[in-house]
């Protein structure tokens, strides 16, 4: 049975004691604290600080103790099932962090001599060459650090594109359907573009009439989640593409779904000019508790010349990788230095792990999953699939409990506390935003049908006792946790956002 | 399209039994039944250059071999700084923060069973308020380039002016990522000069530019210590210009620094800005790092932020602390178009990292750091200035930890290079190719890593460099 560690949540600042340390620095010797001295004197006075940082005072083992007790009240795929829609938590293999440990990739300077940093410049290379292959891309850049940085890269590429051809006056107007992540119309914005939003279709694909609607002079591209959101495959996603093109827009692949379709389809081969990928969803590297993860996006031939500087080029000749600066209509840099390199070599380490015929597996497993859930969650009483009920999904499906809390009063939210107390961390709920009272699951490849079994057994107990006399147990979730229900309304109505705010509201 | 279902693997449980049976209860035959929505057409029918499947113990050591043509910092002496810097990272660090209840986790969507990573980053969130003196600070933004492009994005929202006044004498890949995150926009970005001597920002001509853009003016941004290492004097005129012109002050700092220097706060600042590398996080070529992002507790400026926050409640039915994401009707997945960024996943680990690292330090701990490292810059700045043929330091403004020195024109440039390169030195961050006015200068940085005795065999190096080969 599932019971999460309870703590008392005494904060690191409460436990401090002055003249307590936790780390030793060196202490100065006499010529370093002369050197210092000196130093200071040049500094104007008003500079200088005269009051002590309010940092904690702590031992070692108070650190260790605080943060191990932490890490106790939280939840990885380490621990349990993250069936997380949208979100790929599948197994982080534990090959691919012990790589990221060793010195020769933690003690790299990004500005040691080229020569120094082949076997770095070697595994960015192929990674590269290996998404490019994947995808159908010509090229691949591997600088953005997160998904919603790739799209960024990529709709500042289209920019760069229309502006190349002196169109960008009026090209004012990227396309995105309704069921797309809030990135896509977030990124929109910052590249300085309007969305137009389309609606979906009874079936949760692009509603193609709808699209020739919106479609003119104006557009500037598209961007597109295939399978999208809902899980399904964009099956008119040709014509898409053929009416974007026809008004010189260009069309954009969000790949945070890419894990539905290695080995399968590529978005190169769908007619898209530019990608992206999520290594922290398909490439098996960890979340982080919300990153650091790292989104690399690849181009077609014609628009390579579009792609941030540096690229990482090879010279057969000599044998020996390089950067290349000299690329003229370049969108520029979209961050420092090169890429979040602990992540693209645990992505390098991944593939190698499984090879071609293991990534094709991966998508195979990933799709059946989501099917044999999907299957047999929609014909538990309260529950539906509002998009595809007949049909198959891809990787994940959406789940929507409108009936259930039409009948009961249930909603998502409730059930979603419920599934925690089970020792479950709860799909994404309340997305997309089409789909009244969604739970939208994504179950990974890497889950034995056991797993799977156990979840819907959850979903079929959830209705049970929802159309009990039982309800209570659902209503009074969780228990299990650390925390029971948490005043969000408080939160936001008296933000306390740092120890210094507690303090002020204290006194 | 063949099916895979031979292939066995530890990443994939599946056995082939189980596949049979969910086929069944799908009612499909094969797995290629369920990709059947995916055009004949466009399906993939060609091998990809993708290589096979290694076993654990051949991909360790092959990707070993490949590594192991880097050349660490470790074996090699090296003053390279420019934003990146080589400082210890203490065992307890690496150690929690490979705990896989924290990095196998997601964002904290789901918050009573995320409590501890929401409480790590609220402490994070604190520590940077008590680092910056400005209460509100979001839990992590990529780096320090994109956090400035960020500011300058927040300066318009919130004063709905669009001229963002940045030093000439920036980063250059940060100046290159602000030109790129305002393009969007269309914020126009002015700098302003140096002063060639003393190497920090030169007030007249500070004025004469927000004289010309007075009213169009959404921030001003200074970086103390500033790209030369030096530490700047006039932030407070700085502020008062800023905020007659009502526009946003952002300082950019090095948390390291705040050991000796005051806070942004403490002169004003609206928003402060930030690479937390230096806080526990290793060099990793670069990546990833720790955009830090402060703002002072003003309900507009709140309101203009990017980037997920965390807030300190309790639960609904009792006074018991607990943690989750608040203020989030900024963010992409609730307003979409109209969010102040389109950040989604963030830098969290990093963030952790730094909050145990700051942890650990506590106050004197991170000023007794910020001296050593202060005193050793100073130690290599006085003895190259012994050497005859090398201006040390090139600018008179005081120094933290790094600095500029310039090779005199008697003497190449590029033999002194090629002799670090030969003798596996990283002396410094060559700056002629991206501030052509200063010839044959370099930029050094000094960390607690590079002890008094390296710094002699560096100095006593360069020394028998310029006398033995170094003549024109």
């Amino acid at each position: 049975m599932f019971k999460q560690s309870t703590w008392e949540k005494t904060l690191i600042f409460e436990q401090s004691k002055p003249g307590r340390i936790g780390h030793q620095v060196d202490e100065l010797s006499d010529k370093e604290k002369s050197l210092l001295t000196r130093a200071k004197q040049k500094i104007a006075p008003h500079l200088i600080r005269n009051d002590p940082l309010g940092l904690p005072e702590v031992s070692e083992l108070d650190v260790i103790r605080h943060f191990t007790r932490l890490s106790q009240m939280n939840y990885g795929v380490d621990l349990g099932f993250y069936p997380l829609g949208s979100c790929t938590m599948k197994y982080n293999p534990k090959i691919c962090d012990l790589v990221t440990s060793f010195p020769e990739t933690q003690n790299i300077h990004p500005y040691q001599d080229p020569s120094m940093v082949q076997g770095l410049l070697q595994i960015m290379y192929e990674l590269a060459h290996w998404l490019a292959e994947l995808s159908g891309m010509s090229k691949v850049t591997l600088q953005p650090a997160a998904g919603a940085h790739g799209e960024y890269t990529g709709i500042m590429m289209i920019r760069k594109y229309h502006e190349s051809k002196r169109n960008l006056d009026q090209k004012r107007e990227i396309i995105v359907p309704d069921s797309a992540h809030g990135t896509n119309p977030a990124t929109a914005t910052m590249c300085g573009f309007n969305t137009v939003v389309i609606p979906s279709q009874e079936d949760g694909c692009v509603d193609l009439k709808a699209l020739r609607v919106a479609v003119t002079e104006k557009t500037a591209g598209i961007m597109l989640t295939n399978p999208n959101t809902l899980g399904m495959f964009e099956h008119d996603v040709e014509e898409i593409i053929r009416i974007i093109h026809d008004v010189d827009g260009l069309t954009y692949y969000d790949g945070a779904n890419f894990n539905a379709i290695m080995g399968k389809v590529r978005p190169g081969d769908m007619g898209f000019d530019i990608v992206h990928f999520n290594l922290h969803k398909t490439f098996g590297t960890p979340h982080g508790g919300g990153g650091p993860g790292a989104g690399p996006v690849g181009v077609i031939k014609r628009l390579e010349p579009f792609l941030p500087v540096p690229s990482v080029e090879f010279d057969p000749e000599t044998m020996k990788y390089f950067y290349q600066y000299d690329h003229p209509l370049s969108i520029g840099k979209v961050r420092s230095y090169f890429g979040n390199i602990s992540i693209i070599l645990r992505a390098h380490t991944y593939i190698l792990r499984l090879g071609y015929e293991g990534l094709k597996k991966v998508s195979e497993m990933a799709v059946l999953n989501a099917n044999y859930m999907k299957t047999l969650c929609q014909e538990v009483k309260g529950f539906s699939v509002p998009y595809g009920e007949n049909s198959f999904c891809m990787h994940e499906f959406v789940l929507s409990a409108k009936q259930l809390l039409k009948d009961t009063n249930i909603s998502t939210l409730d059930i979603s506390k419920f599934i925690i107390d089970q020792g479950f961390h709860p799909p994404t709920v309340y997305f997309p935003l089409i789909v009244p009272e969604a739970l939208m699951i994504e179950p990974t490849e890497t889950e034995p049908k056991e797993m799977l079994d156990s979840f819907i057994e959850i979903i079929k107990q959830v209705s049970r006792l929802a159309y009990s006399d039982q309800r209570n147990q659902i209503l009074e979730a969780p228990c299990n946790t650390s925390v029971r229900r948490i005043d969000d309304v408080k939160a936001a109505r008296q933000p306390i956002l740092s120890y210094r705010m507690l303090k002020q509201q204290e006194e | 399209m063949r099916s895979s279902l031979h292939f066995i693997h530890p990443y994939l449980p599946q056995t082939e039994a189980q596949i049979e049976t969910m086929l069944e209860i799908i009612g499909v035959s094969t797995i290629d039944d369920l990709f059947s929505s995916i055009p004949e057409k466009i399906r993939l029918s060609k091998k990809l250059d993708i290589p096979r499947s290694h076993p654990e113990q051949e991909t360790l050591f092959r990707v070993r071999k490949i590594l192991a043509k880097n050349k660490k910092l470790e074996s090699i002496p090296s003053f390279l700084g420019a934003g990146i810097y080589y400082h210890f990272i203490p065992t307890v660090v690496s150690s929690l923060i490979n705990r896989s209840e924290f990095y196998t986790s997601y964002t904290p969507y789901a918050p009573e069973i995320s409590q501890g990573m929401l409480q790590a980053l609220w402490e994070y969130q604190s520590m940077i308020a008590e680092l910056t003196r400005l209460d509100l600070v979001n839990s992590s933004m990529y780096d320090m380039s994109t956090a400035l492009g960020e500011a300058a994005l927040m300066c318009t929202r919130a004063t709905k002016k669009e001229v963002f006044l940045v030093p000439a004498y920036l980063q250059p890949e940060k100046f290159q990522t602000l030109q790129t995150y305002t393009q969007g926009p269309k914020i126009s970005i002015k700098t302003y000069p140096y002063d060639q001597n003393r190497g920090n920002l030169d007030m007249n001509a500070l004025a004469e530019i927000v004289n010309s853009h007075k009213d169009q003016i959404s921030g001003i941004y200074v970086e103390n210590p500033n790209f030369w290492g030096v530490i700047e004097e006039d932030v407070q005129e700085v502020e008062k210009i800023t905020h007659n012109l009502e526009a946003l002050f952002v300082v950019g700092f090095d948390p390291i620094s705040l050991g000796i220097l005051k806070s942004p706060g403490d002169y004003g600042a609206d928003i402060a800005i930030g690479e937390g590398q230096s806080l526990g996080l290793p060099m990793n070529f670069g990546g990833p790092l720790l955009g830090i992002f402060a703002v002072k507790n003003d309900l507009k400026l709140s309101r203009a932020m990017p980037g997920r926050v965390i807030g300190l409640t309790t639960e609904k039915k009792s006074s018991n602390r607990a943690f989750t994401m608040t203020l989030q009707t900024r963010e992409q997945h609730i307003r979409r178009e109209k969010a102040t960024s389109n950040i989604c996943t963030n830098n969290a680990l990093c963030a952790l990292a730094s909050t145990i690292y700051l942890s650990l330090l506590g106050p004197r701990g991170l000023q007794q750091l910020a001296e050593l490292c202060m005193s050793r810059t100073t130690y290599l700045v006085e003895e190259l200035s012994s050497i005859k043929g090398i201006k040390s330091p090139y600018f008179s403004g005081s120094p933290f930890r790094e600095f500029v020195f310039q090779l005199d024109s008697k003497f190449s440039a590029n033999k002194l290079e090629s002799f670090f390169k030969t003798s596996n030195i990283q002396g410094g961050f060559p700056l002629q190719s991206y501030f052509p006015e200063l010839k044959q200068c370099y930029l050094s940085a000094v960390t607690e890593m590079t002890a008094i005795s390296d710094i002699d065999q560096f100095v006593q190096k360069i020394r028998g460099f310029l006398s033995k080969y170094g003549g024109s």
